[in-house]
């Protein structure tokens, strides 16, 4: 499999990994006004030859694609056959578009008017290169149409390499209509793609021509990986070919079935890689694949380091005197309540009643954990065998366990987040009756009311009453919500590293950081020296991506994070008693 | 060229010129009154009426508090001129020549029910209420409250000030955090009751009894004058002077303050008011 990778594989890859990005530029002065001719930096101080490329006589483009040089043995047919193997690609047609002539060769050339010079169109150019650094740009024959002696000439020196490579748009920021010249150009140099591979025996001087050529050490490096990837592709399309044939993928498609799945953590993990993978198969997405691949290993070497150091047994043993801990810690804190907490002044009847009634559910809670006891060990061995599913699974199962088992903190925190958050309503309400005033549903917003006598005097007996039971209620509300979030804050941390899991871009990550310039971050245009009587030379390049861009473009999960809770209303939710749901937000 | 008072015409003068004309059409103190000294005096029984009230009310927490007045003849006595009230609010009301009709007894029977089957079931939870907090802050707190009410109380007049609901709720709560202080079950509830029909049912009576006929009037200010600064003199002799003063000030004093104010008043009303919408009903009534 490794002979059939070559660099048009890899380069292929590239593109569909590289988003197609879109780079605006302003174009001067009006479309087609000037004569752009486009070559390639290699060819700058290329010997004498013909100019092979692709010309557009109305858009008054010139793209060079290489320089043909006149060895003894070259004939005409070979010239033809090396223009014609493209000629299916109609759109840019290959030819010869003119001279290239170095004067500073040393011995000088001549480019011989043969049978080559034959297949000259009748549009050419001449480019007679001296010792400046910029060459001279003469368009024969019937360029004379199209443009005229004083107008300006553009002459585009680009890096061919690097375009080859790379895959972008380039978009005129002012006619967004039009194709910026550079587009086509470029689409052009990238559509002929195969020209530059071919080993004709002909002499051509390009990018990746025998003076031009590095020794790729991408190709090494990403081919064991691609091979990797292929094999991982095929078997998960035979997988997915088995459950599809069987009945689960009936149960798959049904909604309400989804809806419940995705509840717990683990649930939705296994959708989301499900998901990932049933894309993976549809395309080449080879940064999926590669995280999956790396989810998989990651979780399975844990699993093989748990079952082999026998830690699975270790940690069951362990858990159950901790959770009777944490138990009996938290009966003696809500005995410290029912007395006089750090001094505080609560209402002895209430602290009485609230501290009983949580006692009576620890209670219960120490019963539900006597009963789990001996399917503990299990469970943790279960977890562990769920890394085979990806290491992302894991954390998924253990956030998932982790709520499972502070499930009582959970019940504490909504009673007395209810509790407090009903008697903060009934506060308010009643303070707006307090002072002849009520709140007018139509109009959202507070009017002046006649009371009757009996309402006011119901109104401010409730309202004394809620008042002076207030400490006691946010006392119990402020313990519970803080034990709520430091569950909530453990959870979260995991969920964090869930999340960077699946989203990593490895594929990219490595992509740049070893072949940096197959990623486009943009390109530059420098203005050479300008010499007189020369045309405007203007040298493009592409500038290599960050880092940090590239993390944020090929992220794997895209935000779907619907309204995070800012910390302003965090705050107030605390404040309020409006419970707090650890994927924040407003929805249950 | 002379100034105009358009505003769409460059006049060229600066934009805060005034010119002789500025002024003219502003009226002074156009709705004075003037105040005569004894009808002054007489009117200001309604201050003083809602005084006392509030010190017998005082007075008797303190006494119930002590153990000298028994709950259960706090109760008696709270329902016994209860009845009585009743009574004389529809005697004066048929000597006012308005009718009573049967279904009125039913609201006022239906909203006692109400009172005290509220009163009777919320006493447990009150009089525990304030058991960890200090006596100090709920006695100041219930001052303050009694104040309040006494400043926002109607009395008769059309003041911003004015808020009945509040009042009411002011003197409540006052009346429940000392309610919160007592013992039993029973002390709690003799109270509140008490409480509702010191500062909900005695101000209807009284304003009843004041409508019927001018002597009624001064006869019940006097009376509950004194039955106040005698009640406040058996608890602290202190306090009845004090009352005493308070008393006298708000009676003659006060009065004598307003009237010597009067010229003092400036009151500038002129175009830029505010319009005063008047109902079409008023403006027939006025023609």
């Amino acid at each position: 499999m490794s002979q059939s990778i070559s660099s048009t594989d890899i380069t292929s890859l590239h593109m569909t990994c590289d988003k197609v990005v879109k780079l605006g530029i302003f174009s001067p002065a009006g479309p087609t006004q000037n004569m752009k001719v486009f070559i390639p930096r290699c060819c700058l101080n290329a010997d004498s030859g013909w100019l092979v490329g692709w010309q557009d006589e109305d858009l008054k483009i010139v793209c060079i694609f290489s320089v043909l040089h006149p060895t003894s043995g070259l004939k005409i047919s070979d010239a033809r056959n090396l223009l014609q193997s493209e000629s299916e690609r109609g759109a840019y047609k290959l030819g010869i578009l003119g001279k290239w002539v170095n004067t500073t060769e040393n011995p000088v050339q001549e480019v011989p008017s043969n049978s080559v010079s034959n297949l000259l169109q009748d549009c050419w150019v001449e480019l007679i290169k001296d010792d400046t650094d910029i060459p001279h740009v003469d368009p024969q024959g019937n360029w004379n149409n199209h443009v005229t002696q004083n107008d300006p000439r553009i002459l585009i020196v680009y890096d061919q390499a690097h375009i080859l490579k790379s895959a972008f748009q380039v978009v005129d920021l002012i006619n967004t209509a039009n194709q910026s010249d550079f587009d086509v150009a470029f689409s052009a140099l990238r559509c002929h793609r195969c020209f530059f591979e071919e080993q004709s025996g002909l002499q051509l001087t390009h990018s990746k021509s025998a003076n031009n050529k590095r020794a790729s050490v991408t190709s090494r490096i990403l081919a064991p990986i691609w091979t990797l990837l292929c094999l991982i592709q095929l078997a998960a399309r035979t997988i997915v070919k088995i459950c599809r044939s069987s009945c689960l993928s009936r149960i798959y498609q049904n909604e309400v079935f989804c809806s419940v799945v995705q509840y717990p953590t683990v649930g939705s993990q296994v959708a989301l890689r499900l998901g990932h993978l049933s894309t993976v198969i549809r395309g080449r997405v080879c940064d999926l694949a590669l995280s999956l691949v790396l989810d998989v290993l990651l979780g399975v070497a844990v699993f093989l380091f748990l079952s082999k150091g026998n830690y699975t047994k270790t940690l069951a043993t362990n858990l159950i005197p901790f959770a009777d801990y944490v138990a009996s810690e938290l009966q003696a804190l809500l005995h410290w309540l029912m007395g006089a907490p750090a001094g505080l002044k609560l209402n002895r009847p209430l602290d009485e009643f609230l501290g009983r009634f949580f006692l009576y559910h620890i209670q219960l809670w120490i019963g539900y954990l006597y009963i789990l006891r001996p399917y503990l060990e299990l469970i943790t061995w279960c977890i562990g065998l769920s890394g085979c599913l990806g290491m992302s699974v894991l954390l998924a199962l253990a956030s998932d366990t982790l709520s499972m088992l502070t499930f009582h903190i959970y019940c504490f925190y909504v009673y007395a987040a209810r509790l407090y958050r009903l008697q903060l309503y009934g506060l308010g309400s009643l303070w707006r009756l307090f002072t002849g005033k009520k709140w007018n549903p139509l109009r959202q917003r507070v009017d002046s009311c006649q009371y009757n006598v009996d309402q006011l005097f119901l109104g401010t007996l409730l309202f004394t009453i809620l008042l002076f039971l207030l400490p006691t209620t946010a006392l119990y509300y402020v313990v519970f919500t803080a034990f709520r979030m430091a569950v909530l804050i453990l959870q979260g941390v995991l969920t964090k590293v869930i999340t960077t899991i699946s989203s990593f871009p490895l594929f990219s990550v490595l992509l740049q950081l070893c072949n940096g310039e197959s990623m486009a971050g943009g390109i530059t245009f420098q203005v050479l020296p300008q010499v007189e009587d020369r045309p405007l030379c203007l040298s493009v390049q592409v500038v290599p991506v960050t880092m940090a861009t590239v993390l944020e473009r090929h992220s794997l999960q895209q935000t779907g994070q619907e309204e995070l809770t800012s910390w302003s209303m965090l705050g107030r939710k605390l404040l309020t008693g409006d419970l707090i749901y650890p994927w924040g937000g407003n929805k249950p | 060229m002379p100034w105009r008072k358009v505003l769409y015409e460059d006049q060229g003068y600066p934009d805060n010129y005034v010119d002789s004309s500025f002024l003219e059409q502003m009226q002074k103190n156009l709705n004075t009154r003037s105040y005569d000294y004894w009808n002054t005096v007489y009117e200001s029984g309604a201050v003083t009426d809602h005084i006392s009230a509030t010190c017998l009310f005082v007075v008797t927490f303190v006494y119930l508090e002590a153990g000298v007045l028994s709950p259960k003849l706090l109760i008696l006595l709270t329902v016994a001129s209860c009845f009585l009230g009743y009574i004389a609010y529809a005697a004066c009301a048929v000597h006012l020549g308005e009718t009573v009709q049967k279904s009125h007894l039913w609201i006022v029977i239906r909203s006692a029910v109400v009172f005290l089957l509220f009163t009777f079931s919320l006493s447990p939870i009150l009089y525990t209420l304030t058991e960890s907090v200090s006596t100090d802050t709920i006695y100041a707190m219930t001052v303050f409250m009694f104040l309040g009410n006494i400043l926002v109380f109607d009395y008769g007049t059309t003041a911003a000030i004015v808020s009945e609901s509040m009042s009411f709720n002011l003197a409540m709560f006052g009346s429940m955090c000392l309610a919160s202080r007592l013992t039993t079950v029973l002390h709690t509830f003799s109270i509140v009751s008490f409480a509702v029909e010191v500062f909900a049912l005695w101000p209807e009576l009284r304003r009843k009894v004041q409508a019927t006929h001018r002597g009624c009037k001064m006869g019940v200010s006097c009376g509950s004058v004194l039955a106040s600064v005698y009640a406040l003199w058996t608890v602290s002799t202190v306090a009845a002077v004090l009352l005493g003063s308070v008393h006298f000030v708000v009676t003659f004093l006060c009065p004598r303050w307003l009237i010597q104010l009067q010229p003092y008043k400036n009151n500038i009303q002129g175009p830029w008011d505010e319009v005063n919408i008047v109902d079409k009903m008023e403006v027939r009534k006025m023609l």
